[in-house]
């Protein structure tokens, strides 16, 4: 009985230590990639930031006014006034025909379900 | 052999043999010695077994401790920690950035470093022109161990600089503040500057406006802190800002403030202060004996400037007049001349003489004296009362530094005389804030709004201070002002404006009134038949040399600068213009 009871325990001793000593180690790799990986989150942040703030630099309103000055004529704009704003019923919309029309030509099968759909 | 005598003679008379006496002595003795030494050893067995215990016990307990506790992430903290830790940014009500950081770097020498110190100070005098070479060279030859270069250099200098092979120059990681938009709010964001100074890094510390307001709050950054989201709109701030300044040069005056705000919120949208500076590299506050500080362009107009803001008064005595009960809109005042108090006589605007009008028409027609009538008929401490609801006699609580200093002036004494000219905005010295949360109050349906810089997110603290009876007949008084009084020039196709001009003389430095120095106010509320915002535009003297003779009165000059921002930004508000639309033809909107 004694001589098991030895050999069990040795066993027991030797498996902690190696579980032990892996567990040690693999925390330490992970440590290691733990502060890998927060040193990348902080350089990304820092990234992040300087490419907001260029974003920001880039879309100065200056800036835009400038360029919307530029190219005023070439882009056909229009200052956002009060006139400017229209009604819905102002817009002159096509047809139900002929959307109905367009749309079949495009897709022959849409013909079909528009038909079943106007029988009552 | 050493047996005692006793023993011997013992042996003798039992004729034993001596020797076995001899060894039973010895075993004796051996036996008395062995137990010894076990009893011994084993004290000491149990004492180590009771130190191994503890020493398990202790591990033990503090691994349960370990295992039990909190996991806490090792993260390096160093003391430079601190300062490398940034700002929060600064954003306006969409998220767009107004400040930001930006990772720069700082150049310092080590002079005993330094192989060769004359060829260094030339080189970095090549790089950085501005440097004081002189100055430079005493600092790298002398005695000094450390020497600051330069704050802030760009990474092309950073790599001239780290091209010259000098173990004796390095660099030091820095935060700096940016304002990507310029010179745009830049009296609300203030600025900062570098407060403790370190290789690893540098504190940076708020100077003025929400930078400073808010600073502990924008460097304690928590770990679900975003940035701090004020209540400004980037786009209108920026129409706001640049109508304003063309104004400010149509009208020639030496400076122009607008306030747009949410009546029903109390968010200021835009506040703009001309002239203005810009924040990244803002100017050095002036020398008090050379000039005013309300002359610096680092003077807020809007939030810190206290001003007579004049007429723009008058709706105050009216709507309380109402709200009491006194008078309706069409009840007849006395405004007929002349009017005395004491030795001071009220007049109106080029001496004209109103006669009897009714309360509605002292406001159309800016009667002074309808309005100090008007105050008596309230009393002196009753305005008091209703002007300490509306915010006038404390400083503007927007959450800049600035504003925490514009202590509204007015008399102590709160006199009959007193409250006769504050009735129509003479002898109250409030800021265009102050003027716009009071506004707000009629537009809104009577209740004060702290006015505020921040985006509002918890509930909105109002409190009633007129009826909705009254506000509303307030309201139907100033849009007759637009549409039949002293601000014609307030008709901007597509929306309609209610408000109420008001034009001061500038008080002289020694006393007295300037004769040809006004400060001239519109303050308007926008849309007029369902009140959104209220925009108060104030010139700083204004004259419209466009006539035979100057004009200066706000009519001429405020009103047609508030009706151009007012077409400028409301569709950027979002407000849906409201035109009586003619029948459009199918065939005109398909010919092209």
């Amino acid at each position: 009985m004694k001589p098991f009871l030895y050999i069990t325990m040795a066993f027991l001793t030797a498996t902690s230590a190696y579980w032990t000593y892996r567990e040690s180690y693999q925390t330490r790799v992970i440590m290691k990639q733990y502060r890998e990986i927060q040193r990348e989150i902080e350089f990304s942040q820092s990234r992040l930031n300087v490419l907001r703030t260029e974003w920001a630099y880039l879309n100065r309103p200056d800036r835009l006014r400038e360029l919307a000055h530029a190219n005023f004529d070439r882009l056909d704009l229009q200052q956002l006034r009060a006139k400017r704003f229209g009604r819905i019923e102002e817009i002159a919309f096509p047809d139900d025909e002929l959307l109905v029309a367009r749309d079949s030509a495009e897709h022959p099968q849409r013909l079909a379900l528009d038909l079943m759909r106007d029988t009552p | 052999m050493r047996i005692p005598l006793a023993r011997i003679l013992e042996a003798r008379d039992k004729s034993r043999d001596l020797y076995s006496i001899d060894r039973e002595t010895a075993y004796l003795r051996h036996e008395a010695l062995q137990e010894r030494a076990q009893h011994k050893a084993e004290k000491r067995i149990s004492e180590l077994f009771i130190m191994v215990l503890c020493v398990f016990v202790l591990i033990g307990g503090r691994m349960g401790f370990v295992s039990l506790g909190h996991a806490t992430a090792n993260n390096d903290s160093t003391l430079a920690e601190k300062h490398t830790r940034s700002r929060a940014d600064i954003v306006d009500r969409n998220g767009r950035v107004l400040a930001a950081n930006f990772e720069t770097h700082a150049v310092y020498a080590q002079p005993h470093d330094l192989i060769n110190p004359t060829n260094a100070v030339a080189k970095l005098v090549e790089i950085f022109p501005e440097l004081d070479h002189e100055r430079l060279l005493r600092d790298f030859t002398g005695k000094r161990k450390f020497v600051w270069i330069k704050r802030n250099i760009s990474p092309e200098q950073k790599q001239a600089v780290h091209d010259l092979g000098e173990p004796g120059l390095m660099f030091g990681p820095r935060k700096m503040r940016v304002y990507p938009n310029g010179h745009l709010a830049a009296h609300i964001l203030g600025g900062t500057t570098y407060g403790e100074e370190g290789v690893n890094g540098a504190e940076l510390i708020g100077v003025a406006g929400v930078e400073k307001y808010f600073d502990n709050e924008l460097n304690k950054t928590g770990e679900n802190d975003g940035p701090l989201k004020l209540s400004l709109d980037l786009t209108i701030q920026d129409a706001t800002e640049r109508v304003l300044s063309g104004g400010k040069n149509l009208m020639n005056a030496a400076g122009a403030t607008a306030v747009l705000m949410d009546v029903h919120t109390g968010e200021v949208i835009a506040l703009a202060s001309l002239p203005d500076f810009d924040p990244n590299n803002r100017p050095l506050p002036p020398n008090p004996t050379e000039k005013k500080s309300s002359e610096s362009v680092l003077f807020n107009r809007a939030a810190q400037g206290v001003y007579e803001l004049g007429s723009a008064f008058k709706i105050f005595a009216a709507a309380q007049a109402m709200d009491l009960g006194i008078v309706t809109d069409e009840s007849i005042v006395d405004a007929s001349a002349p009017m005395k108090i004491g030795r001071f006589t009220i007049k109106e605007f080029r001496n004209r003489d109103y006669g009897h009008i009714s309360v509605s028409n002292v406001i159309v027609k800016s009667s002074n004296r309808g309005a100090a009538r008007l105050a008596l008929s309230i009393g002196h401490e009753k305005q008091r009362d209703f002007f300490k609801q509306i915010g006038m006699l404390d400083p503007a609580p927007l959450e800049i530094i600035e504003a925490t200093g514009s202590q509204p002036l007015f008399p102590r004494n709160w006199t009959k005389t007193a409250a006769m000219t504050i009735a129509y905005g003479h002898g109250i010295s409030t800021t265009p804030v102050h003027l716009a949360a009071g506004y707000a109050a009629i537009a809104n349906g009577g209740y004060y709004i702290k006015p505020t810089i921040v985006k509002r997110s918890e509930r909105i603290q109002r409190q009633r201070v007129l009826s909705a009876q009254s506000a509303a007949a307030a309201m139907t008084m100033l849009r007759k002002v637009v549409t039949h009084g002293t601000a014609s020039f307030a008709k901007v196709a597509g929306y309609s404006i209610a408000g109420k001009t008001g034009t001061a003389d500038k008080p002289k430095a020694n006393g007295g009134y300037h004769k040809d120095k006004v400060i001239s106010t519109f303050a308007a509320v926008f849309p007029a038949d369902q009140p959104k915002y209220v925009l108060v535009v104030s010139l700083d003297e204004p004259v419209d040399r466009s006539g035979k003779e100057p004009r200066r009165t706000a009519g001429w000059t405020a009103v047609p600068v508030a009706a151009e921002l007012v077409g400028r930004v409301a569709p950027l508000l979002g407000l849906r213009p409201q035109f009586k639309v003619a029948a459009v033809s199918q065939t005109d909107l398909n010919s092209h």
